[in-house]
């Protein structure tokens, strides 16, 4: 996934996020628990990055904006990493 | 013909016009590719599905998925048996690697005296541990 994390987002291994809730697809978007806290999690394999990639565009134009606070769109929390190759393969939001 | 478990799942389709058909189901925490390829040989059971696919309409796939899922299910009766037991709540696992990539295993829907049954596509040693089914 072409994703560079240069606002600072922190990166969790998939083996620590604790899958509590499958909201959509049989993994795409779900509701995890990630160092103490629950979160949306959108995942999924190589088919389903060009969206996530998009999505992770948008709302990182809207993390760096002087508008984030007054805009009503999840708020970015950090990127799900493969644990086997370290790659960044899911976003973690609100 | 035995009925095939609500979770059992044929969750993801592909084929190609003359290509075969491709299917991809998760069962127990699971997942399992099962392959229709074009047959060389007359009379099997895969060479009329895979024309019969290829010539359905969209809007009209859902009775030939149902019939295939149902034939590929029962070829495959021992191997879900083996590879596939269901898990106890403790036994699932939770995290998020083992949901997106679960174990595994690749086989091919063929005919064999007249039966269908589905046999290891083993070219991929770490997608399918043979020794699973010894």
């Amino acid at each position: 996934m072409k994703i560079v994390n240069d606002i600072g987002l922190p990166q969790y291994s998939s083996r620590e996020s604790r899958v509590l809730e499958i909201l959509a697809g049989r993994s795409y978007v779900t509701k995890v628990l990630v160092d103490g806290k629950e979160m949306c999690c959108k995942s999924g394999d190589d088919w389903e990055f060009h969206a996530m990639e998009r999505e992770f565009d948008c709302l990182r134009k809207v993390a760096i904006s002087d508008l984030k606070d007054s805009l009503r769109v999840p708020r970015l929390l950090g990127l799900v990493t493969s644990a086997e190759t370290g790659k960044i393969i899911g976003l973690l939001e609100e | 013909m035995e009925r095939v478990p609500v979770d059992w799942q044929a969750a993801q389709w592909g084929s190609g016009r003359g290509d075969g058909i491709f299917i991809t189901i998760f069962y127990h925490s699971k997942r399992f590719h099962a392959s229709l390829l074009p047959p060389s040989t007359p009379d099997t059971i895969e060479g009329p599905l895979i024309s019969r696919f290829d010539a359905t309409a969209d809007e009209d796939i859902e009775a030939i998925q149902h019939e295939i899922e149902k034939l590929v299910y029962e070829a495959g009766k021992s191997i879900w048996d083996q590879l596939a037991r269901p898990l106890t709540d403790e036994e699932k696992p939770s995290d998020l690697h083992s949901l997106l990539y679960p174990e595994s295993f690749r086989f091919l829907f063929t005919t064999n005296d007249g039966k269908a049954e589905l046999i290891t596509d083993g070219n991929e040693e770490d997608v399918f541990p043979t020794k699973a089914l010894a």
